[in-house]
């Protein structure tokens, strides 16, 4: 009798056990990283919250990691084994993390019929090898942005903009706040004449006179004491937000806050044409795309790839767009009669496609330290461009384990 | 001769075997996260491992190159130079502690009159930046130093009278010209970090004066000993023994000051204040050579090693009397 009961007792108890699973879809948590932050932010924050009520079984969570360290830190975590399931970065980041073998080929995730809707250049720039690697969200590059009750007429070329900068330069208020950052300026190196790579991706910075010109100019906007020249972004934004600078070289991530800040005083057009070689300003084009890890397994994988595909649906890049004015990737957002998106768009025309061979993250360091080291005085410009040519390849040959 | 002190050995472990037992789950952790790593690190030091070795650790041996890389500053990274980086640190060390102790005595004796009031009230004080988190306070200092909004500039203008436009933290030239190799973020380091360390100094100071009997003062008055003589033959001689443990521990401290030189200056313009483990940081974040940076953190040790026998030596402070 005691036995039976024991019996029954158990029975019930396993059932009890099994009586709270329902078919449910399982809980799953995606960790994205990203260097999204004020309108962009609120962006993402409305996209995750519009996710959950159709997904209520994901939980997202997203954490903001400076641009300057993102890449370091995914790299680092990633080859260890860790990192987040999406990563949110440009496009000159996928050589690297390919050789690396950090992130995920995306091929097999997306059909013809979905990716007939976005940019062809923009899903070109994402292939690697043959491969697509990352998906892209926006396109980029820097222009001029302005403050219309500032300044009152573009400049057509540098040395135009020289007078003009020191015309309306007054007291508290500066002409323009210059930002030395090498991914900022390199449209007048290129305009200069210089070239990163040769065809087999060693570098040849120092080749003909390009840098030189381009430094030299870059010394004489420093002396002047009407531009601000300085490689601190969040320095620069902050002087023109609050009208203290009347131009800006920014991108079109930056233009969501600035209007926030100024209204409809905002205006965008293409830098000036380089007096020296009359070249127009010709900046990096990037895409900046969703990654997904390599390390997840499939199922996570298959999240995260659902998940991208509702950050870059027709909604939230028309959100993106309008709050933050990132410049979509998917054709079907309505972007005709914005005025800002068509100064960036003009700005494109004359841009470069920004390398995403691995061989383009040894350029950044030395290319800026070249930079500040001429705009302190330390080296001329000719010495300074055979250091960084020096520096640059030896990167890349340690690269290459050479 | 070995032989017999390795029996001895081995006898003493088996006779005391309970005790070695107990012992014995703490030594296994310390072997798993002290010594591995650092015998792991000894043997990165002579291979070529990067970044695709994290996953894969299976990088080529290439002997000492990466030390001679090191001492040649043949490692491809901006900026990189040993010799300069090492001489740098010395004298950022030096400089550092020397002001550490000058203020903080003087502090400690300026507290510790005997009618003083407000005492607690003023040591309180003295002490905040010591209690407040380094990373904190060195990130404020940054902003402070800022050429054209910050409040070093903005005080000084307003003392000046005309705008002072000191480029703190942009300007690899040195301000002083008979120091040319000390740029002007070295300054602005120096000021953030002897901001942050006096408290210190003036604490174990403080212990220390407390504990010499004021009869020796009465008595030295008696015999005509004048201020400024009961200060360097009384006071000075009696705290010498607790400064110097202090001393050194500062010395130490300093020559591995992370926070202030990596937040402040970020070991910039140009690499003109970079210590040897913000260096150490670099080449692994964002240079991505574990190999050399391994090998970098060896000759690091070493240096401290050196330092550390030769302060003992000189100080005698971790030599007990009994």
């Amino acid at each position: 009798m005691k036995k039976v009961l024991v019996a029954v007792l158990m029975v019930a108890m396993v059932a009890t056990l099994f009586a709270g699973c329902k078919p449910k879809a399982q809980p799953v948590t995606l960790t994205i990283w990203h260097s999204w932050s004020g309108s962009e932010l609120d962006v993402l924050n409305e996209a995750i919250a519009e996710y959950n009520k159709q997904h209520p079984e994901v939980t997202i969570n997203q954490l903001q990691v400076p641009f300057d360290q993102l890449k370091n830190k995914y790299q680092t975590e990633a080859a260890a084994g860790g990192g987040p399931d999406i990563l949110f970065g440009p496009a000159d980041w996928i050589g690297d993390f390919t050789k690396a073998n950090l992130i995920a080929p995306l091929d097999s995730y997306f059909d013809s019929t979905f990716l007939a809707d976005y940019v062809k250049g923009a899903l070109d720039q994402v292939k690697y090898q043959g491969k697509m690697m990352a998906f892209p969200e926006s396109t980029e590059c820097v222009a001029l942005i302005y403050n219309k009750s500032l300044v009152p007429n573009l400049p057509k070329d540098t040395n135009e903009l020289i007078t003009l900068v020191d015309s309306i330069s007054k007291g508290d208020t500066y002409g323009m706040v210059y930002n030395s950052g090498f991914y900022f300026t390199a449209g007048y190196f290129f305009a200069a004449g210089m070239k990163l790579f040769d065809d087999n991706y060693n570098a040849v910075v120092n080749q003909g006179n390009g840098g030189v010109l381009a430094l030299t100019f870059l010394k004489k906007l420093a002396s002047d004491s009407h531009f601000i020249v300085a490689n601190d972004y969040g320095k620069a934004d902050s002087m023109f937000k609050e009208g203290k600078a009347a131009m800006i070289i920014n991108g079109p991530w930056a233009v969501g806050d600035y209007t926030k800040a100024l209204g409809d005083k905002v205006g965008v057009a293409p830098m000036p044409a380089f007096a020296d070689t009359g070249n127009p300003f010709a900046p990096f084009v990037n895409t900046k795309d969703f990654f997904v890890n390599a390390n997840i397994n499939d199922t996570q994988k298959k999240a995260a790839v659902d998940f991208i595909k509702f950050m870059v649906s027709k909604d939230i890049e028309q959100k993106f767009f309008e709050k933050a004015k990132h410049i979509p990737s998917n054709t079907k957002v309505d972007t005709s009669s914005d005025p800002i998106i068509a100064g960036f768009l003009e700005q494109m025309k004359t841009g470069v496609p920004m390398p995403i061979v691995p061989e383009m993250g040894a350029v950044w360091d030395p290319m800026q330290t070249a930079i500040d080291s001429v705009l302190a005085g330390k080296a001329t410009p000719q010495d300074a461009i055979n250091t960084a040519q020096k520096t640059i390849q030896d990167k890349i040959n340690a690269m290459r384990g050479q | 001769m070995t032989d017999k002190s390795d029996v001895k050995l081995w006898e003493q472990i088996r006779r005391h075997k309970l005790a070695y037992y107990y012992i014995l789950p703490s030594a296994i952790v310390m072997a798993l996260i002290t010594a591995f790593p650092i015998l792991y690190q000894v043997w990165m030091a002579f291979t070529n491992f990067n970044i695709s070795n994290l996953r894969n650790p299976h990088p080529q041996f290439v002997g000492f190159a990466n030390f001679i890389k090191i001492f040649t500053n043949q490692v491809p990274l901006e900026n990189f130079n040993f010799w300069r980086t090492f001489a740098f640190n010395v004298v950022w060390t030096f400089a550092n502690v020397f002001l550490h102790v000058a203020i903080g005595i003087s502090l400690a004796v300026a507290l510790n009159a005997p009618r003083l009031a407000l005492k607690k009230v003023y040591r309180t004080l003295l002490v905040i930046p010591w209690a407040v988190p380094s990373y904190i306070s060195a990130l404020i200092w940054k902003n402070m130093f800022d050429v054209d909004f910050g409040a070093v500039n903005q005080i000084l203008s307003s003392i000046l009278g005309h705008a002072a436009k000191i480029p703190w933290l942009t300007n690899p030239n040195a301000p002083i010209k008979i120091l040319p190799f000390l740029s002007y973020a070295f300054y602005a380091d120096l000021i953030t970090n002897v901001w942050l360390g006096f408290p210190f100094m003036m604490v174990v100071a403080t212990g220390a004066l407390q504990s010499i009997p004021q009869e020796i003062y009465e008595a030295a008055e008696i015999d005509g000993v004048n201020e400024r003589g009961k200060f360097f033959k009384i006071t000075l001689p009696l705290i010498r023994s607790a400064m110097l443990p202090a001393i050194m521990l500062g010395i130490v401290w300093t020559f591995n000051q992370f926070n202030v030189i990596y937040l402040v200056s970020g070991g910039g313009p140009l690499g003109t204040t970079e210590i040897l483990v913000t260096q150490a940081y670099k080449i692994v974040n964002p240079g991505g050579l574990y190999g050399i940076a391994s090998a970098f953190g060896l000759i690091v040790f070493f240096i401290l090693l050196g330092i550390t026998l030769i302060t003992n030596r000189v100080t005698r402070a971790t030599e007990s009397e009994i």
